[in-house]
């Protein structure tokens, strides 16, 4: 087993945060959903990503400081963002901050085309509740999977959870099997599931269906 | 340009937006809780309301957009 902590992010993670943000955005298929809605590549994406992520807008989840990083020999090796909903200066929804991050950095191109392409997320969204917690973008390096690094960073994220809410959320495509079963060890359970009517989704998205899983916290 | 000629500009980018005509809007209201508003919802009204005042809004502004009044005061206070 190798030996690895679990720390939250600091700017210098950014870069590897929004590399690992593409990589989960494609959930181990070859289409990227986020760059196929946005109309850009990933070599495009990636450095106005990490711009994004060092905005110092907190409580979404292009906000640095929603992200964990578990760490070996000083290299991150995966990361998972999480933050209570509404839990920020102005108590915004993310979705809000989200939005006004991309409005802010990306080009009015990609705007222009995420707006066209709009119909593609119909039926795939999913309102947060203010004041649960909301886990997104969970990502372990390929060669460091199955030693238990999500758990780990989940597990961390339920801590921070715990005396603020009893509910955690996670979204996940259907196709993501392995996924659904890590985060089903860990004690998410089925909540919704989410498919979209556009028959233009099968050739932007990895998946056309989605869970969003809930995980009750007991403690 | 007055605060009112803001209002009723603002107004009638949202309710095109938005698609609904007859939308009132009052000055204590959350935009984001408005029937139809949603991130795409947001992205137009603010690419609009830019265009049309020819302003740009700094990130920290942008975060300060949700209720209506603050809204037309930011941009007010951009075309002073």
């Amino acid at each position: 087993m190798i030996e690895y902590y679990v720390r939250n992010a600091v700017d210098s993670d950014a870069r590897f945060i929004a590399e690992a943000i593409m990589q989960a955005e494609k959930s181990g298929t070859e289409r990227n959903g986020l760059t196929g809605m946005l109309g850009m590549t990933e070599e495009e994406l990636i450095p106005t990503m990490e711009e994004m992520l060092l905005s110092g807008v907190d409580g979404c989840e292009f906000s640095l400081s929603s992200f964990l990083v578990a760490e070996s020999n000083n290299i991150p090796i995966g990361v998972c963002g999480g933050w209570l909903e509404g839990d920020n200066e102005g108590n915004n929804s993310s979705s809000f901050l989200k939005t006004n991050i991309m409005n802010y950095y990306l080009p009015q191109s990609s705007l222009d085309y995420m707006s066209s392409k709009a119909k593609v997320l119909n039926g795939l969204t999913f309102d947060r509740k203010k004041g649960t917690y909301i886990i997104e973008y969970v990502y372990t390096t390929p060669e460091y999977r199955g030693m238990g690094i999500v758990n780990a960073l989940l597990e961390k994220h339920e801590n921070k959870a715990i005396g603020r809410t009893n509910e955690m959320y996670i979204q996940v495509c259907k196709i993501n099997v392995s996924a659904i079963k890590a985060y089903s060890k860990f004690g998410f359970r089925e909540y919704l599931s989410l498919t979209t009517s556009s028959v233009e989704a099968k050739h932007i998205l990895p998946d056309v269906s989605k869970l969003v899983m809930k995980k009750i916290i007991e403690r | 340009m007055k605060r009112e000629e803001i209002i009723t500009n603002v107004t009638s980018i949202i309710r095109s937006v938005l698609k609904n005509n007859e939308l009132t809007i009052v000055d204590n209201q959350d935009l984001t809780e408005l029937e139809n508003w949603d991130s795409l919802t947001q992205v137009t009204i603010i690419a609009q309301i830019e265009k049309q005042f020819s302003i740009r809004f700094k990130l920290l502004e942008l975060n300060r957009l949700k209720i209506f009044s603050e809204m037309i005061s930011i941009i007010e206070s951009k075309l002073q």
